[in-house]
Formats: structure tokens, sequence, C-alpha cells
């Protein structure tokens, strides 16, 4: 039933071939999904890296949690159109699979304010005893361009399930700054007026396109990289308004 | 001329996820109020049976290696455990005296769904035996006594 949407998306995108230009924001923000897309016959794969340990837990001898675990995730997206991409992500968190595909709606233009996309899939969390395990998602993107490297994306977003929340929704935003080469993006989740005990969820990185590759160094406060885990501010690995973990994203791209 | 269309059903995808915005609190899964009839654990006890001979070793949490800042040999584990933040998880502690919901090293004896990492011992994968488990629940729920 999950993969309903995504194949309707599938029909969708199959009769909307023409060539679109990639965006300089990329098809993801920091864990929020941007509107846009790889491109026909393009696949990029990530990797993002969250340590546990907190800094202010860590200290000299630990390098200030850099010595400590960390939660891994690898994703594979594949541009089956210009404006459609089909992804698969796995964190090592609680074995989550994140199935989606993202349909690129229109892009900002004279007539269009904001570039527009939808993505839906669900997390099919695979260790044992969790509840609720399956969890689909939808979400609407938007994104404005500003001026060059300013940019601000919005993910008005619901998920059947979080960890304490069942129909959580809820509006992850983002804003970029161009910083020399590079770009400073800030992101923030708020936290789910459903749920008391829901926290803020931020992260500011630093992002440069070297190549083919976009690196991303980041520090934020919670370690959740997917929808169900970072959308009720209830990520199931516990975090705090206040915590401050690092952490990086790599992402390359490869032509087929 | 198309983009008004466009926008009219990009806000009715907005108007249909607002909809769906009505969340609710999942009832959470409680503990059992008594864990299973155990005879109660002192703390020399659980230091001596399920601490020294399982955590204090080698590569795990001896004092050379103290994997995830944390020491469980005989002198230190006390100190290192009760009212002290898990490496894993800062928003709980390692052992919350009287509170085994809220003691990140009970979940990660038990193997929780929402621990991080691995079920504890590493070399276990069962995990302890179920009344060392229940025994250090009980220490826990009595207030985690340095006895």
């Amino acid at each position: 039933m999950y993969l309903m949407l995504p194949l309707l998306l599938v029909t969708a995108g199959a009769a909307a071939q023409e060539a679109v230009a990639p965006d300089p924001l990329g098809t993801r923000f920091i864990d929020m999904p941007t509107p846009f897309t790889v491109g026909s016959r393009r696949i990029e794969l990530l990797f993002t890296h969250r340590f546990q340990q907190t800094v202010q837990d860590g200290d000299d001898h630990n390098l200030w949690g850099l010595d400590g675990g960390s939660d891994v995730g690898i994703g594979l997206t594949w541009g089956a159109t210009p404006r459609l991409d089909l992804s698969l992500f796995r964190s090592s968190f609680q074995e989550n699979f994140e199935l989606s595909a993202k349909y690129r709606v229109f892009d900002q233009g004279e007539r269009m304010p904001v570039s527009l996309g939808v993505r839906a899939g669900a997390n099919l969390l695979r260790r044992e005893g969790i509840e609720d395990a399956d969890r689909p998602f939808v979400q609407l993107l938007l994104a404005r361009r500003i001026t060059p490297g300013v940019s601000v994306v919005l993910a008005p977003s619901w998920v059947q399930d979080t960890p304490r929340l069942r129909n959580a929704f809820n509006v992850p935003a983002g804003i970029t700054f161009p910083f020399r080469k590079s770009l400073i993006e800030i992101e923030w989740i708020p936290a789910n007026r459903d749920l008391d005990e829901s926290e803020d969820a931020w992260h500011v990185a630093i992002s440069r396109e070297i190549g083919d590759h976009i690196f991303e160094v980041l520090i934020g406060n919670s370690r959740a990289t997917t929808v169900d885990q970072y959308l009720g501010g209830d990520f199931a690995g516990g975090f705090e308004s206040g915590d401050v973990r690092f952490g990086f994203n790599l992402i390359r791209d490869f032509g087929l | 001329m198309r983009s008004r269309p466009v926008l009219e059903r990009a806000a009715g995808l907005l108007v249909l996820l607002l909809a769906a915005a009505c969340g609710s609190v999942k009832t959470p899964t409680e503990p059992p109020e008594e864990p299973g009839g155990a005879a109660p654990f002192t703390f020399t006890r659980i230091q001596a049976e399920i601490f020294t001979p399982n955590c204090a070793k080698a590569g795990c949490h001896d004092a050379a290696s103290a994997s995830a800042g944390m020491v469980l040999t005989a002198g230190r584990a006390y100190g290192e455990i009760v009212g002290r933040p898990a490496t894993e998880r800062s928003s709980m502690n390692r052992i919350e005296p009287g509170d085994p919901a809220r003691s990140y090293l009970v979940k990660k004896l038990r193997g929780d769904a929402d621990i991080t990492g691995d079920r504890m011992p590493l070399d276990q994968p069962g995990g302890l035996p179920q009344a060392q488990i229940d025994g250090l629940i009980a220490w826990v729920r009595a207030g985690a006594p340095n006895d």
C-alpha cells in the first residue's frame, strides 16, 4: 500500500521527460529534502554520520565526542526521469530503511514564486521489538531562492508514526547563506505541538561542492536523519535542545 | 498560464496534510511493576555477579578500555553509573535511582528497541540471565543504594 503513491509518481514522471537544470541547493538540505531532483540517468550516493556523544559530555580525552560511536546512514537515489527520484536510505539507528519517491512538480520562475516538490514513502524499521515499525509519510517541499546563495526551504510533512506520536505533522524549515565558496545551511524542526516533551531540533552546516562531491560538516542537537525520527521532536535515541553534536554528510553524484 | 491549476493542486495537497495533522500521543509500554520475583540484589552482588565477570574486561569496560567512557571495575563502577548521563543518550542517566525505565544501563542490558548500538554484554547476544536483569532492576527500583 505504501508503494502506491510512489508508483503514481512514477507514472506521472514518465510523462514529463523534459530536461531540468540541477539546483545549487541539491536534493537534500541537512536532514530534510529539497524539492529538487538528481536529474535523469543520474544516481546520487549519500553518507550521513552523526556522532552520538555530545560535545558537552566529552572532553579532550575523547575529542569532545569524536572518539565515540555514531549513527551511520547510507543512501542511493536514482533519477528515473528529470523530475522523478527514487531513493533508498538506510540508517543504522534501529535499522531504519527509508524508501521514497520525489516528484519535482515545478520550478521557481517569473510566474512561480517557489519551487515545489512532493515526496512520499515509508520508514521500515527492522530492529526487533519496535512497535509500529512501518511508517508511511508524505512531504510537500517548497523552496524559494531569494538571491544567489540565499534560499528558504519548507517541508510541511506528515508521518503515520514517530517514536511517541501517531499521525504527526510538522514543518521543517531551512535557510542558506553564501559564505565564500561555500553555503551556510541552517535547519530547524520545531518541537511538535502534540507532544509536551517534544524538543526543537536544529542543525548548522557548512556545505561545499568540490567536483561531483558535496561535503557538509555540521553541528546540531539531534541525531535523527529519517522522517519518522525527526518529525515528532521525539527521536528515540533522545536529545535535548541544548545538546551539541558533530556530524557530516557526504554526497556524490554519478552520471549513468 | 498553467501555473494557477498547479498552485491550486499544491494548495489542495497542503490542505490534505493539514487535515492529517491531528497527532496523538501513543500510550507508552510500561515496564512490569515487579521484576519477576527475583530476590533483591545488593550493589556488591551486582558488582560480583554481573559487572566484574561480564563487563570489566579488556576491550570493554576495564579501566584501560573504558568503552563509552564507562569503567565498571570494582570500586569505580558505582560512581560511573549512578546519576551519571549515558554517553549514548545524554538525556538519560546510566542509572536513575528509583526509576528503571529512565535508566539507560537497564535498557542496554534488556536490549530495548530504542537503544543505540548493541545489547550488552556484547559477547552474550541473548543477554544476561533474566534473573540477573530482574535483580538489577529491583536494585534500581529500590533507589540504587551503594550497599
